[in-house]
């Protein structure tokens, strides 16, 4: 990390997005488009909440996050999950450490005590590799023998899955898939997005350097901004009502997404309100961050799949 | 809040002035209309009471119009606003530094709201030009004026030919000629008079004429003074000659017989 200029406390609310606009063309110097998944990552450890990122290999989820972790001044850890990944191989374990002519346990602290994780491949990992993972995740905590260690604030985890190659994998069931705040889908970019990563990546040796523009301090003052976000009462009630229309919507939903999407989608949508610069949530914020938010969290009928629609394509036409 | 509503009485204030406009318009267009028709072509005296509802219009359209601005109004006229407006309402009792920037926003977005927003440009033009379109019409429309000047007139002659419809004034001129013991023949005396032989004897002595002398008249030259401006004659009375039936056929062969 060179040339940290990141600013002190937020004194003035209109120059937020600037800043925020700032942090993507930072992100944007190493990552060619994505500027939707940068952003709904950056929705995502606002309301600190985590993300399941689904997308196909070499897509840049690794340079995405690792970047983004620069820009935001916070330490990146990353976890490669394997079958044979065990619980204590990511929280850390006791070893035995010699002081002073005397032995004496120690903790080791494991790759999750850090700010931004990226679990790569989660549905790889056996099932009580990723019940540990998924305890950091809801409790901001690791629990190692009779001692728990809480994480550092912020703590952000982003598990990627992979769609295709589904052989000898652990998929995540569906009451924990509903613990990530959003899904987000990394799709391949353009042409002309391929011909610049093909020029920078292709000529150039050097990875561009990126600035700091963020702190852990401007972080959590954001943080703590985003849940004072003024919302209308007829905005939460048309936030109440698309996920509570999944619940009702049986011709092509089987299952319904659960109250925690109602509070997941209100967050999500004042984090929007606050990285666009508005002091105010809207309609089109909640509609537009329904997709991440519910996609993960519904389950599709028969009758969809026969058809052919996607959790998306069903979604839309709650809004009707 | 406060502000925001202190911000919306001012523009109100100022709506006022084009509320005022419009309904000037639309009473001046109501009136020339209802004149052009009543008063110019029907030619009715009416004009007071067309000055009253065209002026009792405007106070009404303008109090009507008033009443309907509100923050709904401003919602659908400035839609942008209406998020705004309605997150500072529902938040109201919310005191972060969030919200207080919000209302700060507010009033200053309230501040940019144009009146002229709330007038349609279009269609006042539209009835200024009517305006003057009728305004400029009346003198080449008087030649389709209709005489209802003398409608009272009119009024009464329609209204006689109502059966049993009485008017005052005709019942008691009835009343006055007409005793109702009185036949409409007149006194029956007179039509039996008719029918007997009178003598008519002439009282020579109270008149200065002398009827056994008569003597040749004076030839007199008459002017158009002198003239009657109407000289007419009419039979009173039908006249049948009484000849005897076997007289007749000798008075028509008179004539005949005398040029014969």
């Amino acid at each position: 990390m060179t040339n940290a200029t990141y600013e002190g406390p937020l004194r003035n609310l209109d120059r937020l997005k600037e800043t925020f606009e700032n942090v993507f063309v930072e992100v944007e110097k190493v990552i060619v488009g994505q500027r939707q998944v940068v952003e709904e990552m950056l929705i995502g450890v606002l309301c600190g909440g985590n993300v399941l990122l689904e997308s196909l290999p070499g897509l840049g989820k690794t340079s995405t996050i690792s970047t983004l972790a620069k820009v935001l001044d916070l330490k990146f850890g990353r976890i490669q999950c394997t079958p044979d990944l065990m619980p204590s191989d990511i929280t850390g374990t006791y070893i035995i450490e010699e002081e002073d002519g005397k032995k004496k346990f120690k903790f080791q602290k494991g790759p999750l005590f850090s700010n931004i994780i990226l679990a790569d491949e989660i549905n790889r990992a056996t099932p009580k590799t990723q019940s540990a993972l998924l305890e950091a995740m809801q409790e901001h905590q690791v629990t190692v023998g009779n001692n728990t260690f809480p994480l550092e604030e912020p703590f952000f985890i982003l598990a990627t899955q992979n769609p295709v190659d589904q052989e000898g994998t652990y998929p995540l069931p569906e009451a924990q898939t509903d613990r990530f705040l959003l899904k987000v889908l990394v799709d391949y970019p353009k042409f002309e997005e391929e011909m610049d990563i093909v020029d920078r990546y292709a000529s150039h040796t050097r990875e561009p350097n990126v600035k700091v523009l963020l702190g852990k301090q401007s972080l959590l003052l954001l943080k703590n901004l985003v849940r004072q976000m003024p919302i209308s009462n007829d905005n939460k009630k048309h936030a109440v009502e698309i996920v509570a229309k999944t619940r009702k919507f049986k011709d092509f939903i089987e299952v319904g997404a659960s109250p925690r999407a109602s509070i997941g989608l209100i967050m999500a949508a004042k984090a929007k309100a606050l990285i666009d610069g508005r002091k105010f949530v809207s309609k089109e914020d909640i509609e537009k961050m329904a997709f991440p938010i519910l996609r993960h969290r519904i389950i599709l009928n028969f009758a969809a799949e026969r058809d052919g629609k996607k959790p998306d394509d069903v979604i839309k036409m709650l809004f009707k | 809040m406060n502000e925001a509503r202190q911000i919306f009485l001012e523009l109100k204030l100022e709506l006022l002035k084009l509320v005022l406009i419009q309904g000037i318009l639309n009473g001046a267009l109501l009136f020339l209309g209802l004149y052009a028709l009543l008063v110019w072509i029907l030619t009715l005296p009416l004009t007071t009471y067309l000055l009253l509802i065209a002026g009792g219009y405007v106070i009404v359209y303008c109090i009507r119009e008033l009443r309907k601005i509100d923050y709904a109004t401003i919602e659908e006229k400035e839609p942008t606003l209406r998020d705004i407006l309605r997150t500072v309402y529902d938040n109201k009792d919310n005191k972060n530094l969030i919200i207080k920037a919000l209302v700060e926003e507010l009033a200053i977005r309230m501040q940019e709201v144009r009146p002229a927003n709330f007038f349609n440009h279009s269609r006042a033009f539209f009835k200024m030009f009517l305006v003057i379109i009728i305004a400029v019409s009346l003198p080449f429309i008087s030649s389709y004026k209709v005489q209802f000047a003398q409608w009272e007139d009119a009024i009464r002659d329609f209204t006689n030919l109502i059966p049993g419809f009485d008017d005052p004034v005709q019942v008691e001129l009835e009343e006055v000629v007409f005793s109702p013991e009185d036949d409409i023949y007149g006194d029956p005396s007179v039509a039996l008079l008719g029918d007997e032989e009178v003598t008519v004897a002439l009282a020579t002595s109270m008149s200065n004429i002398d009827f056994t002398s008569p003597t040749e008249a004076n030839s007199r030259k008459f002017t158009d003074q002198e003239a009657a401006d109407e000289v007419y004659a009419t039979t009173d009375a039908s006249y049948e000659e009484s000849i005897a039936k076997n007289k007749q056929k000798m008075v028509r062969e008179y004539f005949k017989n005398i040029q014969s």
